[in-house]
């Protein structure tokens, strides 16, 4: 699914004397099968730009468009459209809420309409994606799996609802570094599986380096900057300005180039540092 | 919904002689000022208690405006309530609109009843004007205190009072983010008649309890962590102390009162 | 440990005064008035399962109605009227069918006296208790019992 935003604003409270423009004037698209990073400072307006891609909330002006169709239409088309776009919001584990895990994933695809056989066997799929047993969980609760178990769980649920576009709000907060890379490794897994367009927001410059193809920057509801990786962490002083920081090996790398080393830059990745380092030193 | 727009409560920050008059006058005052307007039985007593409330209001800087605003809820009840009082009251007519009769003791009963209704409404709303909610819980908690001595546990309530009120924000956003998880999973909150929508509530409401008493478990054991052992022996870092402005409104109190009761008795 | 589970206690209290007051904040323009079905009021199902709702339910009512269009005399008498209702409750928490009466009648005299003699409501007095023991009886019976028996299957996950 392709998705477009045009000059998307949101205004929280309009009208009312404690107004707040959280978005302005956002546009960028989204290709379809493409992996993009959404990054920003607290406050820049992350948090509401996601809830407008899946329709959750409607904009004031602009819009989001799916395949060609306004999302925030009343059509039935939009609809179904919406319906394709998953959320996955931070700390999802806390809207766990049933008393098996089996029908807590189902709970989506009950939503849409599937029946009972249906259902399960969608939620029995989407466990399998996140790395749990559908046979040892389905009859587990919620409520006394691990957290790490929790958000699997949670993540399944929205999976279960088989979208094309999967948006995951900072789904590694929380977590361990065993347990980052793992949710990560898995949503690579999930994305080449169902050949979905993700968009990930997070705090974690490794990350998007590492995975993303195309790099959006918000600041103070706008968008500031957008382009690749490497496009956007050569712009060390912008980044520092808008109180974002580099990858931790094109960090080492400035620092190493700082200090009179003859090493290339652009380097995104740890790999590629070891590349580098190898052939500047030996 | 809009959650985030809720304010909670009108605090009108300031600081004139009305908002630092210390909690436990202002409570005191406002359940005075309530009674008396009970007491009154003609509209001279009304007047007595509007200038009173007048120079409160005054004193208090807190913008006309601003109070008026708190009347706008209860508007449709206001011109309701006095409607009804015209048209039904028996007694002597003063003119008629075909069949609805306006009479002498519908406009007096209707007019009566507004006024009251008006400062009593204006009166207890300016109690929360100047009072920041967690000064007026602590000022309950002293007034309360004697009770102590009946085994009424004030400075636990006191407590339970502010941990409530600190944590009506974050469970607002906590129901805000469960709704919003919950609908782009195909929840909907919105259609459906009364039956369905409880049932579609489920949802949202267990995560919530889930959520709330976490938070209260955690709390518990933080306070546990840091020795909080109850009010015993408990002392506070800003003392509550009466000055002489609260002794002035004391005094302004005790003549208003007096006043009133003095209009009531003199007309009996 | 004897002071963890008084702490508790309070805190408990002070979490469904939260719950009380965010939930009829959130859903104003249904809880004030005549007119109200204050859908935080199933919440008094809570004292089946705990004393602290007792204590918790009225301070929830107090800051509700203090924020609310009443003011201080509102929070007053509403809270006392959530206290006794939750009292009894709490008092015939062994049958969820009979536990929700006590709020039902408690609100529906107090609060319908309150808006007759109080607030001038121009209604009869019987018609202002009619008109708020109904929105009792459909917050309490059409929300608060189901809401009971979700509770009394899930209380273990929810932590009560």
């Amino acid at each position: 699914m392709r998705i477009e935003v045009k000059g998307l604003t949101h205004i929280y409270s309009e009208g009312m004397p404690f107004e707040t423009v959280a978005l302005e004037d956002v546009s960028f698209t989204l290709q379809p099968g493409s992996f993009a990073g959404l990054i920003g400072h607290t406050g820049s307006g992350k948090s509401t730009l996601i809830q407008h891609l899946n329709g959750l909330l409607r904009p004031v002006e602009g819009a989001v468009i799916a395949d060609g169709v306004d999302i925030a239409e009343k059509s039935d088309a939009a609809r179904a459209l919406r319906r394709r776009i998953g959320l996955v919001f931070q700390y999802p584990e806390y809207q766990l809420f049933e008393e098996t895990v089996l029908r807590d994933v189902c709970f989506g695809p009950k939503n849409l309409g599937f029946s009972q056989e249906e259902c399960e066997a969608r939620a029995l799929h989407a466990l399998s994606l996140v790395g749990l047993d559908g046979e040892t969980f389905r009859d587990r609760s919620p409520f006394g799996l691990s957290g790490g178990e929790k958000r699997r769980v949670a993540i399944a649920g929205v999976l279960a609802m088989e979208p094309d576009v999967l948006i995951l709000d900072e789904p590694t907060a929380g977590l361990d570094p065993a347990g980052h890379r793992a949710v990560l490794d898995m949503v690579q897994e999930i994305k080449r599986e169902r050949d979905l367009t993700i968009l990930l927001v997070t705090h974690n410059m490794d990350d998007v380096a590492r995975l993303a193809d195309r790099v959006l920057v918000m600041e103070k509801g706008r968008l500031v900057m957008e382009g690749t990786p490497g496009e956007i962490f050569s712009k060390e002083q912008e980044l520092h300005r808008l109180g974002l920081s580099l990858p931790q090996a094109t960090r080492l790398m400035k620092r190493l180039e700082e200090k009179g080393c003859p090493v290339q830059t652009d380097v995104l990745t740890f790999e590629e540092a070891e590349e580098q380092i190898v052939k500047v030193f030996g | 919904m809009a959650i985030k727009d809720i304010t909670l409560g009108q605090y009108f920050p300031g600081e004139s002689a009305v908002h630092r008059l210390d909690p436990r006058t202002k409570i005191l005052g406002t359940f005075v000022f309530i009674i008396s307007l009970f007491i009154v039985n003609r509209f001279a007593g009304f007047a007595i208690a509007a200038v009173f409330l007048g120079a409160v209001i005054a004193a208090s800087r807190v913008p006309l405006k601003f109070m008026l605003k708190g009347l706008r809820p209860i508007l449709f009840l206001i011109v309701f309530s006095t409607l009804l009082n015209l048209f039904v009251t028996t007694g002597t007519p003063i003119f008629q609109i075909g069949p609805l009769s306006v009479t002498e003791e519908g406009v007096y009963r209707a007019s009566f009843m507004v006024i009251r209704l008006i400062l009593l409404i204006f009166g207890s709303s300016l109690l929360t004007l100047v009072t920041k909610p967690i000064t007026l819980t602590d000022g309950i908690e002293r007034l309360l205190s004697p009770m102590n001595i009946v085994k009424l546990p004030s400075h636990e309530l006191a407590m339970m009072m502010t941990i409530a009120l600190r944590f009506i924000p974050t469970l607002l956003d906590e129901t805000d983010k469960i709704m919003k998880a919950q609908t782009a999973r195909g929840a909907d909150f919105e259609s459906g008649n009364l039956f369905r929508r409880a049932k579609g509530l489920i949802p949202l409401l267990v995560p919530l309890f889930v959520s709330a008493f976490r938070i209260a478990a955690d709390l518990a054991m933080a306070m546990e962590a840091r020795c909080y052992r109850g009010g015993k022996g408990r002392t506070r870092m800003n003392g509550m102390a009466f000055t002489g402005l609260d002794a002035l409104a004391f005094l302004v109190l005790a003549v208003y009162f007096g006043s009133i009761v003095y209009v009531r008795l003199v007309t009996a | 440990m004897k002071n963890t589970i008084k702490s508790q206690y309070w805190v408990h209290a002070a979490v469904i005064g939260s719950l009380y007051a965010g939930l009829t904040l959130l859903l104003a323009p249904i809880s004030y008035g005549v007119m109200q079905v204050r859908v935080s009021e199933a919440l008094t199902v809570l004292a089946v399962f705990t004393p602290a709702a007792i204590p918790g339910l009225a301070t929830g009512c107090f800051f509700a109605n203090l924020l609310g269009p009443g003011g201080f005399g509102d929070a007053v008498i509403g809270s006392a009227a959530t206290l006794i209702g939750a009292l009894g409750t709490y008092r015939l928490r062994n049958s969820l069918g009979r536990a929700l009466v006590p709020p039902v009648v408690a609100n529906a005299l107090i609060i319908g006296l309150m808006l007759r003699y109080v607030y001038s409501v121009p209604l009869s007095a019987i018609a202002c208790i009619l008109w708020v023991g109904l929105g009792e009886l459909i917050a309490c019976y059409g929300l608060g019992v189901p809401l009971g028996r979700v509770l009394q299957k899930r209380k273990g996950d929810i932590g009560l």
